[in-house]
């Protein structure tokens, strides 16, 4: 009998090949699609309203916003770094990496509830409130996942002994963090910075 | 084309050039879909004969199977391309009918849960006139609708004189209708808008410039003064009950707009929406309580007794 | 020699035991039996919406019938069409899906076993829902696409819409998980050997699909998701007073609908690819071209939405692109079946009732294309919108198109689900019923499109003379309801008493006819390895086998995406709760949330603790050192 023996082959892996990085990319593809339907949301309500954002509509303050979107941005080369310390098996440095990040996600999380606050207007007030909290409260939403989920990889990675192929969930929360910082970016714009760049009335 | 088949309300009996221009146009579909479909069928059952008969199939896929199968694809091609010609040249010469006459004659349809107010708006306000589930227009000339909606989307549909054209809140969409002849065309509600979809009809009555005209005229009087004593007190309970909450008459303190306009309602044909014959049995039925005979409909049972109900009717059988 | 396979065997055996018990219908992780799940579940609905279908060809037989009233009608056809698009079509297919799948790619489970129960579970509770919701009168009542603002807080108070918006978030998240784990499965698990120009055209189907399914089915779930939230927490989405748009609900749902479609027709044409391959004892003619039309198709799909909505009086010219765009997509299936017609030509060919309802499907299916390419154009679209011309258009399609191949595909891997052949003559009286009764039913409907007769009317009028052809189409119910009953039957008695099948009763070409009938938990004692498109007819006579994967793990062999080279292997979860916990909580959280909006938060909290522990890694005894 001609045999093919894979014995030699590696079990497990933390890079590109695993299955679990393929699923991972296959959430992001249906999350993205979600992002960008409210993003459509947005643009198809614009185009369809001849004021926009209504006049009621304060001109948002964006001192908050942007100091988050500043450390969001910045928290990512940190998980770069995590995520590289994980691919070589250096758990170390993917803790402090780690415990880094997620006092940025609850820093975030305390000033995003803040900016919420101060919004101006409800989602009940009219459809550019719909839109603009429903995004909001979507990102929000992915935040708190991203956070939470580096917060029990944490903690896991302090109580118990990293395996090597536990080192794959720490790489995947990485790509999850990137994904939920990148998304966040036309938001930005169209929340926070479009009321000032254009109004349409 | 007709088959025999009823008629009343149906697209392969056109009455005017809209509906007969995609008439046309279906028969270009049907005959050419039609060749396709006999063309494909034989060669299945061909296949199926010759592949039954083989002894061992053929392996690999031959040249000539590749050059029958890329000849399916061109011949595919072209008959798409002709359709979508004849498909885009006809929907333009439909879309464009009509337009551009600055005197055209518009009527506003608007749509309700479950019926239909048709307006001809007038300059002189006094002129306008208002009815429901009806709509007369003269033959021979281009009339254009304007669609709208009180509550839900609703779908305007006259087979026989044009396809349909949604009735959506926050817009106004446009048809251009046009009838050959005199005729009475049934029409209904397309799109499902609640309990009552089943019962949203109207008709179109096509006639000429001359009569249509003396319609209007007659139309745009205020109603019919009650004649005998009966009608007064059918008048005096109108106005007493609940009634002109919802319906108006002209002439009279009832000008609400929630249900179809009185004035003229026993000149209409139908009742709610094509629901009921207009006659002294079907309108007793109705205001006795509608929700019986229309399950959903938006007019509340009104209690009366029996002398009360036969004076209103007289009152509403006046108006003429 | 045969010693060590025995000693194999029994690990294997040991190390992929299926849970059993009570308990273990509930941990479950083996793509075979969950496939299966999917599969009855499926046709408990299909039955269930048949049923309810009877029950509106009753009221509709005669003009002015009392069988029903307009509320109970309107809830009939909305929860016939939500089962039948939601909770029987597209769950059929996936279970398929999920059964074949990895057994055609030669792998010993799915990618994500534990994500697979829960896909199910969530699937179960959404349909459970619906129909606990509409015994109780609450059934949703504004068809299945719900139009706003019919279906608002304004126009439907009450908790029907919701229940409606509700299951749509549960199937489709269910979809959404199978869609990945197929994809997963399909690019990183094949044998050795199958690169993708060996992959069998089911399992081409099957990724298409998958792909349609992660970027349409998000649109849905934001349709919906907007449409509860208008409804439960007064936003505007859709509520043109305040900015709006009713109009924009059409878009994001059809934007969805339209590949919903193909996302259901697809996997069908993978069906006819299989059963034509082994009836006609050779390949599919023009492999490349057929995965290229597949591709193809896929793509196309999400450019037609709009022939939709040709009568919400949209721009013109915007209109003419979607009547190209639809007829364009003509083509790849057009090709298609060329393909199959030339396949048949050039093969030997036998005809068992699989292949006679692919023979059905060509002709039946042909009828649907083509009042569909009628319907693409705008002004015909204009008059039969919205009418039984339609409705009988989209049931050929999705009848013929769908579910013709799809009993063909129940009957032709029937051996190899239960270890038995079906009664061939019984299969064929059935087979004659339903395709005379489907023709009965549907034909008639072209006609009365066309002379007047709107969807979604609980009754008409004595006058319009609808009332004859309406009573063929109720008759024709008898014939179809009695075939597929008669199906069924056939089933369930050839499940116990049916001939032995052995591994391979066709002559099949792909893999999973190596394996005995039913498969083992493991599928394949030795991964095996492919020498061509057709696994088992190109096999050398010592076609080589994966050697030196681990007996006492589940593990499976990772290969390379394009190439199918062996990469690593990698180790699959055991039977676990947490599906069906996580499932639970989700399920509550989306069912409360309609009731007690503070539930949705209740529920959140609860599910993450759920995720904590579905996916808080087990304590491993200690590898040995290596
Ligand atoms: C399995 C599902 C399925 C499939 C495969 C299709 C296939 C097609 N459908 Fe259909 N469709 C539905 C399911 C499906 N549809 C449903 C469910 C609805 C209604 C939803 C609702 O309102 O409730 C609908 C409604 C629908 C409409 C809207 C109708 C309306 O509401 O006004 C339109 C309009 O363009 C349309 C077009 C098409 C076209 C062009 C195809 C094409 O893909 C067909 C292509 C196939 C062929 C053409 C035959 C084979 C080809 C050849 C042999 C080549 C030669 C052919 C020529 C030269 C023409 N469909
Ligand atoms: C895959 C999808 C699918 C399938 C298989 C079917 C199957 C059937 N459908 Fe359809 N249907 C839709 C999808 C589907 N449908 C959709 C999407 C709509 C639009 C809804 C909307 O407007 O919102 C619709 C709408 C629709 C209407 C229009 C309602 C209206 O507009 O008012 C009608 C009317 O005749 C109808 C009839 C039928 C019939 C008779 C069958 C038959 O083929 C069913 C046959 C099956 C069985 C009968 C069950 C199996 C039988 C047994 C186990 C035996 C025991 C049963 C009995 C004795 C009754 N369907
Ligand atoms: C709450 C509102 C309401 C009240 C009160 C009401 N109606 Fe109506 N009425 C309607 C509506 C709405 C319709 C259209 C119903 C339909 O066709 O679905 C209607 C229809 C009618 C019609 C048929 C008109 C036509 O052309 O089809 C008549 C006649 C009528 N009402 C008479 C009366 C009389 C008489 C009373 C008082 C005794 C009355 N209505 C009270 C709302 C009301
Ligand atoms: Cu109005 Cu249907
Ligand atoms: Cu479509």
């Amino acid at each position: 009998m001609r045999v093919l023996d894979v014995s030699d082959l590696p079990v497990g892996t933390a890079d590109s090949r695993a299955l679990l990085w393929w699923g991972n990319l296959g959430m992001m593809a249906i999350e993205g699609t979600m992002f960008a339907l409210l993003l459509a949301t947005y643009l198809y309500l614009r185009m369809v309203n001849l004021d926009w954002p209504p006049a009621s509509v304060p001109m948002p303050d964006l001192l908050l916003p942007t100091i988050n979107l500043v450390m969001l941005v910045l928290s990512c080369g940190v998980m770069l770094m995590a995520d590289r310390a994980a691919l070589r098996g250096n758990v170390t440095l993917v803790r402090i990496g780690f415990a880094v990040c997620v006092l940025v996600g609850i820093a975030f999380l305390v000033l995003r509830a803040m900016a919420m606050s101060m919004i101006g207007f409800k989602w009940s007030s009219h459809a550019y409130g719909s839109v603009i909290w429903t995004s909001v409260g979507m990102h929000t939403f992915h935040m708190i996942a991203a956070t939470g989920e580096a917060l029990l990889l944490l903690i896991y990675s302090l109580v118990r002994k990293v395996e090597k192929k536990q080192l794959l969930d720490f790489r995947c929360t990485a790509v999850y963090w990137y994904f939920v910082t990148i998304s966040w970016l036309p938001f930005y714009v169209i929340v926070w910075l479009l009321p000032h760049l254009s109004r349409k009335s | 084309m007709t088959l025999g088949l009823p008629g009343i309300q149906s697209t392969l009996h056109p009455a005017g050039p809209q509906a007969q221009r995609i008439l046309d146009l279906f028969d270009v579909f049907l005959i050419v879909t039609t060749v396709v479909f006999v063309i494909v069928v034989v060669l299945t059952v061909a296949a199926v004969v010759k592949g039954r008969r083989r002894r061992e199939a053929i392996g690999e896929d031959t040249r000539g199977m590749k050059l029958a199968v890329g000849t399916g694809a061109v011949l595919t091609i072209a008959a798409l391309i002709t359709l979508l010609v004849t498909s885009v040249a006809t929907g333009r010469a439909v879309g464009t009918f009509g337009g551009g006459n600055p005197d055209q004659m518009e009527i506003v349809v608007t749509g309700h849960q479950w019926w239909w107010e048709v307006t001809y708006p007038d300059p002189q306000a006094s002129n306008t006139v208002r009815t429901a589930n009806e709509i007369h227009i003269p033959t021979g000339q281009p009339i254009l609708l304007r669609l709208a909606t009180r509550d839900v989307i609703h779908s305007l549909w006259i087979p026989r004189l044009h396809g349909k054209r949604d009735l959506i809140p926050g817009r106004i969409n446009k048809i251009y209708i046009q009838a050959d002849a005199p005729g009475v065309f049934r029409a209904q509600c397309a799109e499902f808008c609640g309990l009552q979809h089943a019962h949203m009809s109207l008709v179109v009555i096509a006639q000429t410039p001359g009569d249509f005209m003396q319609w209007k005229i007659h139309q745009q009087a205020p109603a019919n003064d009650p004649a005998t004593p009966q009608q007064a007190h059918g008048r005096e309970l109108f106005l007493d009950l609940p009634c002109i909450n919802c319906h108006a008459v002209t002439g009279t303190d009832a000008y609400a707009t929630l249900g179809p306009d009185l004035t003229h309602v026993a000149s209409r044909k139908t009742l709610a929406a094509g629901t009921l014959i207009n006659n002294h049995g079907n309108l007793a039925g109705w205001v006795s309580n509608a929700a019986a005979i229309k399950p959903g409909a938006q007019m509340p049972p009104i209690p009366m007794n029996g002398p009360e109900l036969q004076d209103l009717l007289a009152y509403l059988e006046n108006l003429k | 020699m045969t010693e060590e396979r025995g000693q194999t065997e029994a690990a294997m055996e040991a190390t992929w035991a299926p849970a059993r018990g009570f308990l273990g219908w509930f941990t479950e992780v083996d793509h075979k039996r969950i496939g299966l799940r999917y599969i009855v579940t499926a046709l408990c609905f299909f039955t269930l919406g048949g049923i309810e279908a009877a029950i509106m060809r009753l009221q509709l037989a005669g003009p002015e019938r009392h069988v029903v009233g307009p509320d109970f009608y309107n809830q009939l056809f909305t929860v016939h069409g939500s089962t039948m698009m939601f909770l029987f079509a597209v769950p059929v297919m996936e279970g398929i899906a999920i059964y074949l799948v990895p057994l055609m790619v030669g792998t010993r489970n799915v990618a994500f076993p534990k994500l697979n129960a829960f896909g199910y579970f969530i699937y179960l509770f959404g349909g459970l829902f619906l129909y606990t919701m509409f015994f109780c009168g609450a059934g949703p009542d504004a068809g299945w696409f719900a139009y706003t603002p019919l279906s608002g807080p304004q126009f439907s108070p009450g908790k029907r819409i919701d229940t409606w918006s509700q299951m749509i978030t549960y199937t489709e998240l269910s979809a959404l998980v199978v869609s990945v784990e197929i994809t997963v499965t399909a690019f990183k698990q094949r044998a050795p050997g199958m690169s993708l120009n060996r992959v069998p055209l089911f399992v081409w189907s099957m990724v298409v699909t998958s792909f349609m399914i992660m970027f349409a089915m998000p649109a849905v779930m934001v349709d919906s998701g907007y449409l509860a939230l208008d409804r439960l927490v007064a936003t505007h989405f859709f509520n043109r007073p305040e900015g709006g748009d009713p109009i924009f609900y059409q878009h994001l749902f059809w934007f969805f609908g339209h590949p919903e479609v193909y996302i259901i027709f697809i996997p069908a044409l993978g069906f006819i690819s299989s059963i034509v391959t082994a009836f006609t004892k050779r390949k599919v003619f023009g492999y490349s071209v057929m995965v290229a039309s597949l591709v193809f198709t896929g793509f196309m799909g999400f450019g037609l939405w709009v022939h939709h909505m040709f009568a919400t009086g949209l721009p013109q010219l915007g209109q003419s692109f979607f009547t190209a765009a639809s007829m364009m997509i003509s083509i790849p299936t057009g090709v298609q079946i060329f393909c199959w017609i030339g396949t048949i030509w050039h093969g030997r060919l036998t005809i068992r009732t699989p292949m006679l309802y692919v023979l059905a499907f060509f002709f039946d299916f042909l009828i649907g294309g083509l009042t569909g390419v009628m319907l693409a154009s705008v002004p015909i679209n204009w008059q039969v919108h919205d009418t039984y011309f339609v409705v009988a258009h989209f049931h050929y399609v999705l009848i013929a198109g769908a579910v013709f191949p799809l009993f063909g595909a129940l009957h032709f891997w029937f051996p190899k689900w239960t270890g038995r052949m079906y009664g061939e003559g019984l299969s064929r009286v059935a087979f004659w019923l339903v395709f005379i009764g489907f023709n009965l039913v549907f034909f008639p409907m072209h006609i009365l499109g066309m002379i007047g007769m709107p969807r979604r009317v609980y009754t008409y009028q004595p006058q319009l003379g609808w009332g004859g052809l309406n009573q063929l189409a109720t008759l024709g119910v008898l014939p179809l309801a009695l075939g597929i009953l008669l199906m069924f039957v056939n089933f369930a008695l050839s499940r116990r008493r049916g001939a032995p099948a052995g591994p391979n009763p066709w002559d099949a070409d792909t893999l999973e006819w190596s394996v005995s009938s039913p498969p083992p938990p493991y599928n394949y004692l030795h991964v095996p390895t492919v020498a061509g498109g057709h696994a088992l007819w190109d096999a050398a006579p010592d076609q080589p086998v994966v050697v030196g994967m681990r007996t006492d793990h589940r593990e499976v062999l990772v290969t390379k995406a394009v190439d199918a080279e062996p990469s690593h292997r990698e180790e699959l979860p055991s039977p676990s709760i947490w599906p069906f916990l996580v499932a639970l909580t989700t399920g509550i959280t989306l069912c409360g949330a309609i009731f007690y909006a503070w539930w949705f938060t209740m529920g959140t909290v609860l599910t993450a603790f759920a995720l904590i522990g579905w996916f808080w890694p087990k304590r491993e005894p200690l590898p040995e050192a290596s």
